[in-house]
């Protein structure tokens, strides 16, 4: 039953507007951020203009904009009573977990896109091209932020395994508003959350002299210096326990009764 | 053997009793009538038999099995309780397929009959949200129909609905148990329950006492 709710759950979802979103979600950030750099600016090397090409409004709000690749769904149903017909069909941990699932691969899918695009253009296609001409005029040295530490291993390494790690971090962000909004009443303040953790805390972190904690800093690290990579898991940890603790909990009232 | 079985329910939330020790069996191919004052309870006990709210005592089978022990949720119910429920954005069509995919029982044919038995129109490009009162109703009479239940739940299926639709209703209703189809509804219209029903019970002081 699950593995045929999944199929339903991406049969759905593939449409036309949403494709469409998250080709927005990929490309329009990267895009406008192109638009402010690309012009004026000069970069050390292509890793730079890499960090300059995602440090934009995009980084900034982050867990909104994984929120639209499929998270939102679930507050129309609710909102709207679909859920309740749904009960009658389906197990309601199997429809939860299909939804999780989904969720979790395409938010993941689109926010590695979404970073690993931007370096693929910086690394390959930028200096075969040349849209970006000062690449490499600036004195600074690189591997002066955090995840630069992988240069080492090369830069796809580098540019594959950060990709990764914003997608994984997507997951995270967009899973845990679609797990509140079954548990609070209010439907804003459950996709607030996980924004207002991810600024709050950035904002919290600065003013007690630990913003190598901050969870901006710690999934776009390009206003910082860099830090130790395992202080990256720091704010990670904490958002994926309260994850589990909510789906626990949202499963174990559930089992109860239902309260949407 | 019975076709649901309600035995010494009791309910209550934050400390107020809804139901004290009811019993209710239902016998396939009747229709049964639920009344009582506004917030007495009819939703809660719908809610109950379809396993979304757990009795704080006593049990309930549906088919000889118990709820919530042998099965999480009855099969063969097509149900409607509080209100209509919707995808807004989507087509009447597409609301209904997407219920259907769920289970994967029914092809399009069949919910575009079904649409039309309940007087919506298969082929309107008009999204939901845009749909009027009585629109949303019989898309929710749709989905409950259309995957040819045994059990139907249907909590004031006569809401929002015009004198003809209400007629229709009322007919359809009655041809669905002739085809052995057991409902158990609720309505403040007394007319209906006194056409339609074969039993009727009345909660009353946290009681299901039968008229």
């Amino acid at each position: 039953m699950l593995k045929q709710q999944i199929g339903v759950e991406f049969k759905q979802i593939f449409t036309f507007n949403r494709v469409l979103t998250w080709f927005l979600i990929i490309t329009l950030p990267v895009w406008i951020q192109y638009l402010i750099i690309h012009d004026g600016y000069s970069f050390t090397d292509n890793i730079d203009l890499y960090g300059r090409l995602l440090n934009g409004i995009g980084a900034m709000i982050f867990p909104i904009l994984v929120l639209f690749v499929f998270a939102d769904t679930i507050i129309h149903e609710r909102n709207n009573n679909y859920l309740t017909y749904t009960k009658i069909r389906i197990d309601f941990n199997t429809y939860l977990n299909a939804k999780i699932m989904v969720n979790a691969l395409l938010s993941f899918g689109v926010s590695f896109l979404y970073a690993f695009l931007p370096f693929l253009f910086a690394q390959y296609i930028n200096p075969q091209v040349t849209f970006i001409s000062k690449v490499g005029v600036s004195g600074n040295l690189h591997g002066t932020v955090t995840f630069d530490q992988l240069l080492v291993f090369g830069p796809f390494v580098y540019g594959f395994i950060y990709s990764l790690w914003v997608g994984i971090n997507g997951v995270l962000y967009a899973t845990l508003p679609l797990i509140l909004c079954l548990i609070l009443d209010n439907s804003f303040v459950a996709l607030s959350i996980p924004f207002v953790w991810y600024q709050g805390m950035s904002f919290v972190s600065a003013v007690l002299g630990i913003s190598k904690f901050a969870p901006l800093y710690t999934v776009f690290p390009y206003s910082i210096m860099q830090q130790k990579l395992w202080t990256v898991f720091v704010p990670f940890t904490i958002l994926l326990i309260t994850a589990i603790v909510s789906y626990v909990y949202l499963k174990k009232r559930n089992s109860t009764e239902w309260s949407f | 053997m019975s076709l649901i079985e309600v035995r010494n329910v009791q309910k209550s939330y934050k400390g107020l009793t809804i139901f004290q020790d009811i019993d209710l069996t239902i016998e396939k191919g009747k229709i049964y009538g639920i009344v009582g004052p506004n917030g007495s309870g009819k939703s809660v006990l719908f809610k109950l038999i379809c396993g979304f709210v757990r009795p704080d005592h006593g049990e309930i089978l549906i088919g000889g099995e118990y709820l919530h022990k042998d099965i999480t949720f009855p099969k063969n119910f097509g149900i409607i309780i509080d209100r209509p429920g919707y995808l807004g954005n989507k087509t009447g069509f597409g609301n209904l397929k997407s219920l259907a995919m769920i289970q994967n029982k029914i092809d399009d044919e069949q919910i575009i009959k079904t649409m039309n038995l309940v007087g919506l129109q298969p082929t309107a490009e008009q999204k939901v949200r845009k749909y009027s009162l009585g629109m949303k109703q019989k898309l929710a009479l749709a989905q409950a129909f259309m995957e040819n239940q045994e059990v139907l739940i249907l909590d004031e299926p006569f809401n929002a609905l015009d004198f003809e639709s209400v007629e229709k209703l009322r007919s359809l209703l009655l041809n669905f148990k002739k085809e052995g189809k057991t409902i158990i509804m609720t309505s403040h219209n007394q007319e209906d329950i006194d056409l339609l029903c074969d039993e009727v019970y009345r909660i009353n002081k946290f009681k299901l006492e039968e008229l």
